[in-house]
């Protein structure tokens, strides 16, 4: 081997060397500032707080009601920026479950810093995750959120009692659930924040979201417990429930 | 472009560096992994179409696959540990249930539907009769939490299980920590299954050149052919759709007339008396016939075919001129359904129950 065939292989060899040891490192690029912001979510009656078993509350059609029993599910979180360019959090399901007072908050991270202005989420699950198999986490059908007599997730549920239902139990439960089809129940609300959400590598922003479990029973039709009480399959009676429902989320306030 | 050998040479060992190189790297970047069986892989058969579910999330591994078949046979599946997946569906009869026109489930509860056969599951794109499960991971869920099967929550199942000493080497070895969870069973359960291919019988030995069909055997295809391969598809002898076959509108089990897919959303009265067309593999085994299993013989079954109401409600087209088969005709298209048995597979000793 000669002098300059042996330089050539030398320099290979430490070629090699270098692109073995750097490879596995992402490229340096200085990577922009990523912040968290915590979702902490209440849930009401009109202006009360929702309070389990023993608070009682009227609907607009004039029903007293009691609630054993408040779960729902927001996915697919986005946050959008003013000049549209957004943060999708990363596999966004969550279970709110008004008996489980963790479910009730939970942090959006690796956020990247910067101002946004509207969010976006998917109330219920969207059809992909309906159609995919055995699911895990906020998913697992162990939270009983799952229709096995017809596959796919409830995506919201009331469990209560009305002295006004027709119900000879006096019982009202309302599953909402159909991921796909005229009377899907899936879904996808834009909210403006009401002010903005500034994220930064330090800061800890909170976005304060209530759900009204009154604005289910009115809005596109008005619901009497007498007629509805016992909605737990997909049809138009669902449907017609869950175009209230779209509204029960709102974003109240961000603190900084 | 015309090189000296000795540049070609030095390209050559630039290029073989290079690729030992990056090869290294993509191994050296790739997570680590359960290591599988080389030996133990989900197998397409020659000139079957691409199946609807492919193990995709859910590589096959020995060790999962074992934890399904025990998870199958384990009655500890039902509420009061007395039903198994097994117990309706027995590897004698491809997993049907022999005799039982409807299963039976726990406390003497009776179903109102004839247990199918579980084989070539990966190719289904949905399960039941009425097409009421999407996946077949999720679909195991029903039987397990259905009043009249199993009655058991999946919550308590994976309850039961933690508790389970002999279990905590099998998830540890399937998914590598003891942690018993709702997915994992069911994933389990969808590799033990899945990979319950029939794919042996002499239907496929003939079609992979390996074996001849008798005379008889070869009229009967012809048979098939014109009066029966629209709905019964090959290879899988079914093409997964969902017909009313025109058999008379008769009181269930439950005291009512089944109405089959329409008892799904939504609803729709198009689906009325609409069932899954079932495949006529292994049809030795599997009797007896239909969703309520009323007939014993497949010679009832083109009985059936021969004496249909063209006036019945939603009557599949195809049926409108009945299937009327001359005695000669009968007996070559019976010869040839008996090619689609596959005793391999009834007998396969990977998916018997494990004493």
């Amino acid at each position: 081997m000669n002098n300059k065939t042996a330089k050539q292989y030398l320099s290979l060899t430490v070629m090699a060397g270098i692109m073995l040891f750097t490879s596995c490192d992402k490229k340096k690029t200085p990577e922009a500032a990523k912040g968290t912001a915590t979702v902490q979510i209440a849930n009401k009656a009109g202006s009360q707080t929702l309070v389990l078993n023993t608070g009682t509350y009227l609907n607009q059609n004039g029903d007293t009601f009691s609630v054993n029993m408040y779960k729902y599910y927001i996915s697919n979180i986005e946050l959008i920026r003013e000049d549209g360019s957004s943060y999708k959090e990363d596999y966004s399901y969550h279970l709110v479950d008004e008996a489980q007072t963790a479910s009730k908050s939970f942090q959006l991270k690796a956020i990247p810093a910067g101002t946004y202005t509207k969010m976006k989420v998917v109330l219920g699950v969207d059809s992909t995750h309906n159609v995919s198999g055995a699911q895990t986490g906020d998913l697992d059908p162990i939270l009983g959120m799952f229709w096995e007599w017809n596959t796919g997730y409830i995506m919201a549920k009331i469990e209560g009692r009305s002295p006004q239902s027709g119900n000879t139990q006096k019982i009202i439960s309302f599953h909402l659930g159909g991921f796909s089809g005229q009377y899907s129940s899936v879904k996808t609300v834009m909210y403006n924040l009401p002010q903005a959400l500034n994220i930064t590598a330090t800061g800890s922003p909170k976005i304060n979201i209530e759900s009204d479990i009154l604005k289910w029973f009115y809005g596109s039709s008005l619901i009497n417990f007498q007629n509805y009480n016992a909605i737990t399959s997909v049809g138009r009676f669902s449907f017609e429930i869950s175009e209230n429902y779209k509204n029960h989320l709102s974003v109240k306030s961000i603190e900084p | 472009m015309r090189l000296p050998t000795t540049h070609k040479r030095k390209i050559l060992v630039i290029a073989s560096l290079l690729s030992l190189i990056i090869s290294t790297q993509l191994l050296s970047c790739r997570k680590s992994e359960i290591v599988l069986d080389e030996n133990f892989a989900f197998i397409i058969p020659t000139g079957w179409p691409q199946p609807f579910y492919n193990f995709e999330q859910n590589p096959v591994s020995k060790e999962r696959f074992e934890l399904g078949r025990k998870l199958f046979y384990d009655k500890q599946l039902s509420i009061n540990n007395s039903i198994s997946c097994g117990t309706c569906h027995q590897q004698f009869a491809a997993f049907a249930q022999i005799d039982h026109d409807i299963s039976h489930g726990i406390f003497d509860r009776v179903g109102a539907r004839n247990s199918p056969a579980i084989f070539n599951m990966n190719w289904n794109t949905s399960f039941f009769w009425d097409g009421r499960a999407n996946h077949i991971e999720v679909q195991p869920l029903n039987p397990i939490t259905d009043h009249n099967e199993m009655g058991e929550t999946i919550e308590n199942v994976v309850v039961k299980l933690s508790a389970d000493a002999r279990y905590k080497p099998m998830f540890q070895k399937a998914y590598g920590d003891e942690t018993v969870s709702s997915q994992r069973i069911l994933k389990a359960l969808a590799q033990f299954m899945g990979m319950m291919v029939s794919d042996r019988s002499k239907y496929d030995l003939y079609k992979q050149g390996k074996a001849s069909l008798s005379a008889q055997e070869q009229s009967g295809l012809l048979v098939f052919e014109a009066q029966c391969a629209t709905c019964h598809k090959a290879p899988l002898f079914s093409d997964f759709s969902f017909r009313s076959n025109g058999l008379p509108l008769i009181l269930n089990s439950r005291g009512v007339i089944d109405s089959g897919k329409a008892a799904v959303p939504p609803f729709a009265a198009e689906n009325l008396y609409k069932f899954k067309v079932p495949s006529l593999r292994n049809l030795k085994y599997t009797r007896p016939y239909m969703h309520d299993g009323r007939y014993t013989t497949l010679e009832q079954v083109l009985d059936h075919y021969a004496q249909i109401d063209p006036n019945a409600v939603n009557l599949d087209p195809l049926l409108q001129n009945r299937i009327i088969l001359s005695p000669v005709q009968r007996a070559d298209l019976l010869a040839f359904l008996n090619t689609l048995n596959d005793e391999a597979f009834v007998k396969d000793k990977r998916f018997a129950e494990v004493q």
